[in-house]
């Protein structure tokens, strides 16, 4: 005997062109509205990990070094060396500026030694008087950071009790952090004893001085006291200083732009999506309107044979629910293929952090797309089901 | 005079069949030729995932070659080891897509794996996924004008891409004919 399940496969079958369009449709929507929502998490959490991880209220770096380019250091890792004039520091420490801590770091970039090695920043810093790294550090690292040991970000492909070799110098791992979705990930922290050896021996093997002052620090961190603001402390170091090839950039500056930036991608991300729903609503409500338009003559002789309207209305439901339901699985699929591509693509394409979501919320994220898939599919092709299921069998029959 | 009028009738009666005959002719030819694709487009998306495999195995080492060159201490370099991932993935296409076509069961298998492999053959040599051994690790080059990076790693892209459609094409036109 038919049932309902075997006349919706005969029907699928039938109209395998049409049944094309559909899965793929519905492949199509389940697969953006995953990948859109992993990405928008993911550049979200990626903001979060920044404004956590940033800590300093004013960095202080370069005259000649851009925004764009302290930018790049924060959120690819791409490897810098730059310094700052000599006695910054202790002119910095010398303004009234309400500072409550105060840290230099050095940045140092490895060298690309063969085809197949790529360069490595590498961050000096001075474990006593630090308050940023030392936080991450303090979670994974019991002791201090010794001489000659170092700290890789997430990235990095070596394990705890390895070595690493940089500038001639074998240096042991001692710690690896987790994932931050900025260009810490593919760093390496050591301590100010460390970077000192290495920039000597980087002078050496280059046989150039790193900085005409012999200058070892990159960058100053500092963190004000509460009741002081970070934009006019900024703006009195450059006041003062700036002269002296020192420039302040307050932290909210920072993270406001990206806030901006990652504003504007959601917002983007948002749009597109809510585009390709009602593009699949049309598409998917059409195809079913013509089809149904086709099948009056069979619809009417399956309602002169007994059919009655619900039954005929369940038969064209199941095969949409058929349809939905594997073209959503697909999809779900297909979103799980691009999903690794895209994490490596964004934060160089968009420059933004990016910190890809757990893996429960990727499931989860992939459910809830496979069930708006299917629920779109549905509800698209109601309409048309419902028109024809209210027409008369006479009706049906006479366009014979 | 009545002989005539049978005559002159008769050509036009027969053009008209002829004419019918040819059409439906053709209508049956049609349908004929439409089922038969129908019945070998699971096979045709099988067939062209071999091909793809085929080319795959051989794109790293005979059609665009990855960087022959030894590093200093001797070894190979990583766009090598990726070079080998590569064909071994072309391989597994490859024998996935034989094995469907000698027992269909296995369609829906096959195209799965054949889509992981095509995935895999991308994203362990641009780094997604850390493939390494002991003393050797799938990856590239770290100068864009090396062969690898140059030539064979986009070439590897589009026919990963090309696997992954057919197969896509295959799962959805498997789910039509099976029902």
């Amino acid at each position: 005997m038919l049932s309902i399940s075997k006349i919706a496969k005969r029907n699928i079958q039938r109209k395998p062109l049409r049944s094309f369009c559909l899965i793929l449709t519905v492949m199509l929507l389940s697969g953006f509205v995953f990948i859109g929502s992993v990405l928008n998490v993911s550049l979200s959490d990626g903001a979060v990990s920044l404004a956590n991880r940033l800590g300093a209220d004013v960095m202080i770096v370069p005259s000649s070094y851009r925004f764009s380019q302290v930018e790049g250091i924060i959120l690819t890792g791409k490897p810098s060396s730059f310094y700052l004039p000599d006695n910054a520091l202790e002119e910095v420490q010398k303004l009234d500026l309400g500072i409550e801590k105060i840290s230099p770091q050095t940045f140092l970039a490895s060298f690309k030694m063969s085809c197949c090695s790529y360069p490595v920043q590498l961050i000096g810093i001075d474990y006593d008087s630090d308050f940023i790294i030392k936080h991450w550090l303090g979670k994974i690292l019991s002791q201090k950071l010794q001489d000659g040991e170092l700290i890789i970000g997430n990235n990095i492909a070596s394990d705890i009790g390895e070595y690493l070799r940089f500038f001639g110098q074998n240096l042991k791992v001692a710690g690896k952090l987790e994932k931050t979705g900025m260009g810490f990930d593919s760093s390496v922290f050591v301590d100010r004893a460390t970077i000192e050896k290495l920039a000597d021996e980087s002078e050496r093997i280059s046989a150039k001085r790193l900085h005409d002052s012999g200058s070892r620090i990159s960058v100053i961190m500092l963190k004000l006291k509460p009741g002081y603001d970070s934009e006019v402390a900024a703006m009195e170091i450059n006041r003062v200083l700036g002269s002296r090839g020192i420039q302040a950039i307050f932290s909210k500056s920072f993270v406001n732009n990206m806030s901006q930036s990652l504003m504007f991608v959601s917002r983007a991300i948002t749009l597109s999506l809510a585009l390709i729903w009602f593009l699949a609503v049309i598409i998917i409500g059409l195809l079913f309107a013509l089809s149904i338009s086709e099948r009056r003559l069979e619809m009417g002789t399956l309602r002169y044979l007994g059919a009655t309207r619900a039954k005929l209305i369940r038969i064209m439901l199941t095969e949409v629910l058929m349809i939905s339901s594997y073209g959503a699985i697909l999809g779900i699929f297909l979103g799980a293929l691009v999903i690794p591509v895209i994490n490596s693509r964004v934060i160089e394409a968009l420059h933004l952090p990016f910190l890809l979501s757990s893996v429960q919320f990727m499931i989860s994220a992939a459910i809830i797309s496979g069930v708006f898939a299917i629920l779109t599919g549905m509800l698209a092709a109601l309409i048309p089901v419902l028109r024809a299921g209210r027409v008369e069998i006479n009706d049906m029959l006479s366009e014979v | 005079m009545k002989l005539a009028i049978t005559r002159a009738a008769v050509p036009e009666f027969t053009g008209a069949a002829v004419f019918l005959r040819i059409c439906r002719i053709e209508i049956f030819a049609k349908v004929c030729i439409i089922k038969l694709i129908m019945r070998n487009m699971k096979n045709i998306f099988l067939k062209m995932n071999l091909a793809l495999g085929l080319v795959l195995a051989l794109t790293a080492f005979v059609l665009y070659p990855v960087c022959e060159n030894l590093r200093p201490d001797g070894t190979h370099m990583n766009c090598f080891y990726a070079g080998i991932f590569v064909s071994v993935m072309g391989i597994f296409v490859m024998i996935f897509s034989l094995a469907s076509i000698w027992q269909k069961k296995l369609a829906v298998v096959s195209y799965v794996l054949a889509i992981a492999a095509a995935a895999l053959s991308w994203l362990a040599p641009n780094g997604i996924v850390n493939i390494a051994g002991e003393s050797w690790k799938v990856g590239l080059c770290s100068m864009s004008s090396h062969a690898c990076v140059a030539d064979t790693m986009p070439k590897v892209a589009i026919i990963a891409a090309a696997i992954l459609v057919s197969s896509f094409a295959g799962l959805i036109f498997g789910f039509i004919r099976e029902n």
